[in-house]
């Protein structure tokens, strides 16, 4: 039994606009995801703004209702379970936000945020509860003291810290970390990524990597699935992709990042245009109007379907089929 | 360093800002010069004065609370801090333009772009006593935006900042800044807020245009992929300081000061797995109070009794690079060294 499995994912939003609020069409943020991520392990999705990674996470811890197709936590499938039960499996899976100032209250102590699953979840009161929200600042690397004090008064790493404490308040399996770092400088960056890696082993959690920066996403996961509107466009094991991108939008999405080094590879292969809008996505493989290795109208008119191109490693793409 | 001519050098800029908890030296004594179709990238993280210092130089930085203690910015031979606003509305735009982080707010988004374009270009005429009639004006808005990448620049011109995507409406903001042909081009941070496809777009637009105009360009990142990809030398800012200046060979070669090194230690590499990142202890002090000597002491691995004491200054350490830190004071000339009186305080 995989401890993820995320079949057929949809998630469509209705546009409504102008008179009586008439639906104009829908948003497909999110459009038939699958994948399945093993315990203990670090998955990451990849992607621009637009192409449906942060509504993914949502829709996985149930933030969002899907559309359409199922997601398996241990079992159990999550898009089928009462309030009350939902509730109770939430306590297994925790979010971290992007923005560690506005994911915190400003006029909540931060042993009142912290704290406030332990008293939703399990009645905690007074010393018990001040004692673990301390044991859980002491795993994030925070000091007592810190507990007393408002989210002003601490760094942008340290507040990054808090929201992981508060994550990790109810002993989660699964942390789903959304952009965790790039509201961070990059000497804090490396701090908290040596961090949630030692937490990982230390607790034996499971990690679902979203964000933009592909530097990050190499260093922290073992898996990566790239999205582009809303769609996985290829999923391999991470030094696999990297190393061999498959994909015309992966090889692109990699020669695109500027390299700190002296010598930049004159191998850019550089997109034209912007990421169509998910509210028109294009027919037939929707990365058609921005590709450099189209091979025809098959293109343009019939969607890809997923191709192994070894094991581990599948690309949406015709060029691989 | 080289002996081109510089047009703009900066010399012990001083800025402090006044607060209710007191007085903020944010910028702590900054030089630098930037010479004839010269590419500088200033890195450094947030709160370092990178924008601060390019605010400076074009004088946007309002007073109060901004005080400039000390320091001066020469353009050619003129110091921008003496000039009257007057004068320095000739400068701005005219001869020095900037081009900043989020191009939604410096767009107006009640007016085309049309009509924004030719404010701007038929502004600069009247500073510099030409008439453009609004036929001229809009025929080179129209070449501006051919210039930059943008399709069908002659209808797009009619539409409105909200019907262009990101990418597009920094390019716009990029017509803008080259309208007045200027000499310096200052940009702050101009990719941070787009995706690295576009990113990658508009800095191979900023590289083109510098090949093609011959500009000098001062250029503000947090990412040393950035300023890698467009620069030729590059200043790194720590807490209102450059500590290290050379150019980009020699920063990924030879990285010197100890928070240089700190800072590429700290980005995961794309190409190839294994390192483990090492970042740097703590985070960025205080500017209200902050630490005496070197303002980096209390995150350096290589802290020295000097450290704490005495600030470094920028010193030649081998042709065109400059690194402010005394872990080579023995390289220095001796008159920069520090007195020994000094040393030997309790």
């Amino acid at each position: 039994m995989m401890f993820l499995e995320v079949q057929k994912l949809s998630k469509y939003f209705p546009l409504k606009a102008g008179f009586l609020s008439r639906s104009k069409g829908t948003v497909k943020a999110v459009r038939s995801v699958s994948f399945q991520v093993e315990a203990g392990e670090s998955y990451g999705i990849v992607g621009e703004s637009g192409s449906g990674k942060t509504t993914l996470g949502r829709t996985i811890l149930r933030l969002i209702t899907p559309t359409s197709g199922k997601i398996f936590f241990n079992g159990v499938n999550l898009c089928e379970l009462d309030p009350g039960m939902l509730r109770r499996l939430r306590r297994d899976m925790q979010m971290i936000f992007q923005d560690p100032h506005s994911s915190l209250n400003p006029r909540k102590t931060i042993i009142k945020s912290v704290g406030e699953p332990l008293v939703i979840h399990d009645h905690m009161r007074g010393r018990a509860l001040r004692q673990r929200v301390q044991d859980l600042m002491e795993i994030v690397g925070l000091k007592k003291e810190h507990m007393y004090r408002f989210p002003h008064e601490l760094s942008g790493g340290q507040k990054q810290r808090v929201g992981i404490a508060r994550a990790l308040a109810l002993n989660p399996k699964m942390l789903i970390l959304d952009e965790p770092t790039s509201a961070l400088d990059v000497s804090v960056q490396a701090q908290t990524l040596n961090f949630l890696e030692a937490l990982q082993e230390k607790m034996a959690l499971t990690y679902l990597f979203i964000s933009h920066n592909l530097s990050v996403i190499r260093y922290v996961c073992d898996r990566v699935a790239v999205m582009y509107l809303g769609r996985i466009v290829e999923e391999a094991e991470v030094n696999d992709l990297f190393d061999t991108p498959m994909h015309p939008y992966t090889k692109a999405l990699l020669s695109s990042v500027p390299l700190p080094q002296a010598r930049q590879p004159d191998t850019e292969i550089l997109l034209e245009g912007d990421i169509p809008s998910p509210f028109n996505i294009p027919s037939g493989c929707c990365f058609h109007t921005r590709c450099r290795e189209k091979i025809g109208p098959i293109c343009e008119s019939q969607e890809p379907e997923a191709v192994f191109t070894s094991s581990n490693h599948s690309v949406l793409c015709h060029l691989c089929g | 360093m080289k002996t081109e001519a510089s047009i703009l050098e900066i010399k012990d800029l001083r800025i402090h800002f006044d607060t209710f908890d007191g007085t903020a030296q944010v910028l702590d004594g900054c030089s630098f010069r930037l010479g004839k179709g010269d590419t500088l990238g200033l890195v450094g993280e947030t709160g370092c004065g990178k924008s601060i210092t390019a605010k400076a130089i074009l004088g946007l930085l309002p007073v109060p609370p901004t005080r400039i203690v000390s320091g001066e910015i020469y353009f050619h031979s003129r110091d921008l801090l003496a000039v009257s606003e007057k004068e320095l509305e000739k400068i701005r735009g005219n001869q020095i333009a900037m081009i900043f982080q989020d191009p939604m707010t410096y767009l107006n988004p009640v007016f085309s772009i049309e009509k924004q374009m030719i404010d701007v270009i038929r502004g600069h005429a009247r500073h510099t006593h030409k008439t453009v009639s609004h036929k001229e004006a809009r025929e080179k808005a129209i070449g501006l935006l051919d210039a930059v990448n943008i399709p069908n620049p002659g209808k797009r011109i009619r539409e409105f900042p909200h019907e262009f995507s990101g990418g597009m409406r920094q390019r716009v903001l990029i017509a803008m800044a080259l309208a007045g042909d200027p000499e310096i081009l200052i940009a702050d941070e101009p990719t941070t807020a787009l995706d690295v496809t576009i990113q990658a777009q508009i800095l191979r637009l900023i590289r083109e245009l510098v090949e093609r105009f011959r500009h000098s360009v001062l250029l503000i990142s947090h990412d040393l992929g950035v300023v890698a990809a467009v620069c030729r030398r590059i200043a790194v800012m720590y807490a209102g300081n450059i500590v290290e200046l050379t150019t980009i060979e020699r920063i990924f070669e030879n990285p010197s000061h100890p928070y240089t090194r700190g800072l590429l230690r700290s980005i995961p590499n794309l190409t190839r797995r294994g390192d483990n990142l090492v970042g740097i202890q703590g985070s960025i002090p205080n500017f209200i109070e902050p630490p005496q000597g070197c303002r980096f002491h209390l995150r350096c691995d290589h802290a020295m009794d000097v450290c704490r004491k005495v600030k470094p200054v920028l010193n030649d350490i081998e042709a065109e690079h400059r690194v402010a830190c005394f872990l080579y004071e023995s390289s220095w000339p001796s008159t920069s060294r520090p007195k020994e009186g000094i040393r030997s305080l309790p």
